[in-house]
């Protein structure tokens, strides 16, 4: 009997969202968390029973296996909207210089963007995180803990570099 | 053979990702593009602009002149004094560091799309099953200040909401009383008093019904006359 261990899997499934690090924290053992988490985590996944808890955006949430994902969606009508181009190269811009100002995405984009930054906000994948101390104090932007859920991200040091980026370029024969 | 494929530019992001696209199709080296032919290129992409929305076309057109620009200050001989404008060079140099960074951007969205196709075949709830005692995430300015904003806008909205059910038996009632009450009515009086046509057609309704339990006759001399209701 693991009663921590259960209490972690309880919190998830009664949950459902990501649960964050800091929050388990005040619920489990603070001291050496992180490493019983994983084992409890490998415990759940071995079990095969068609959920599995991922780590995501620095905390866990508990999925339905990927491999049901066509079976299930047709029954529950689950979001397919995905988002658009330019949303996601807004969001590219946004994730790398963050903190940043619109004026600065739309001179890299080459394109307004003051509606699709709207649109990111509604959305929560960016958020406001202050104002930029130049004339016009501009407000300027941050991705949120959601963009990384939304795209199954741990942190941001999991996208490429542009160093990296530009070797496999320069080496297209890798 | 490079017109065969017709270039739409609602398909593109903007002028960059245009100018992207047109360089790998060209087979130019992204790091040393020719300025003269790539600037006729873009041109010639823009040629069909006519009938598309000026807002997204104000962004392509000060691409193209830039390019004219930089073509013509690459066309005339260097001023050694000029000390008031950047080498051309340089200029040159920054547009391809500026398509570079533009072009890792775009990979780096086409990357996120992959990632997004994965992610959203893990299924999650997207609702608490319990109202958590905590208050989770999402406490910034922005949302906060969108929740405020869209209580301001609801409070000047009141909603009147109109109860146009018409009881026939409230009106026979009515109809009754103002029939024993005097020694007969007109129809045009009955309709006077009615607020909406339906209130018409239900005293109508009413004149049948209590003309047919006996309880008040209806006279008619003529075809559209008048008619008189009282009681039998």
């Amino acid at each position: 009997m693991n009663d921590e261990r259960n209490i972690f899997i309880g919190l998830l499934f009664l949950s459902g969202q990501t649960a964050y690090i800091q929050d388990l924290r005040t619920i489990l053992a603070p001291i050496n968390m992180e490493n019983r988490i994983m084992d409890y985590m490998d415990d759940f996944n071995k079990l095969d029973i068609g959920l599995h808890i991922r780590s995501v955006a620095g905390g866990y949430q508990m999925v339905v296996d990927d491999k049901y994902y066509s079976r299930l969606s047709s029954f529950f009508s689950i979001r397919s909207e995905i988002l658009s181009k330019a949303a996601k190269e807004t969001l590219a811009v946004i994730a790398y210089k963050q903190p940043i100002s619109k004026v600065i995405v739309e001179q890299i984009r080459g394109v307004n963007s003051a509606g699709v930054i709207k649109n990111l906000l509604d959305k929560n994948l960016i958020k406001i995180v202050g104002r930029k101390n130049v004339p016009g104090r501009p407000l300027i932007y941050a991705t949120t803990d959601f963009f990384l859920e939304y795209f199954g991200l741990n942190n941001l040091s999991e996208l490429p570099t542009f160093r990296e980026w530009q070797e496999l370029n320069l080496n297209p024969s890798d | 053979m490079s017109e065969l494929l017709e270039i739409e530019l609602s398909n593109f992001e903007g002028p960059l990702d245009l100018l992207i696209h047109l360089i790998h199709k060209n087979e130019m080296n992204i790091y040393d593009i020719s300025i003269s032919l790539i600037t006729d290129k873009f041109i010639n992409a823009l040629g069909n602009l006519n009938d598309i929305d000026i807002e997204l076309a104000s962004d392509f057109v000060q691409m193209a002149s830039y390019l004219v620009y930089l073509k013509s200050r690459m066309l005339l001989p260097q001023d050694p004094d000029g000390e008031d404008e950047a080498d051309v060079e340089e200029e040159k140099f920054m547009l391809t560091q500026r398509l570079l960074e533009y072009s890792y951007y775009r990979e780096i969205a086409t990357l996120l799309t992959k990632y997004e196709e994965i992610s959203n075949r893990y299924l999650a709830r997207n609702e608490c099953l319990v109202v958590a005692n905590r208050f989770y995430g999402n406490d910034d300015s922005y949302n906060l200040a969108k929740l405020y904003f869209s209580n301001l806008e609801k409070k000047p909205k009141h909603i009147f909401v109109k109860n146009d059910r018409i009881d026939i038996r409230t009106i026979i009632v009515k109809l009754r009383e103002m029939v024993f009450n005097n020694e007969f009515i007109l129809w045009e009086d009955l309709c006077s008093e009615c607020s909406d046509k339906r209130e018409v057609a239900v005293t109508m309704l009413a004149i049948l019904e209590l003309v047919q339990l006996n309880v008040i006759i209806a006279l008619q001399k003529e075809p559209f006359g008048s008619i008189i209701v009282r009681k039998s």
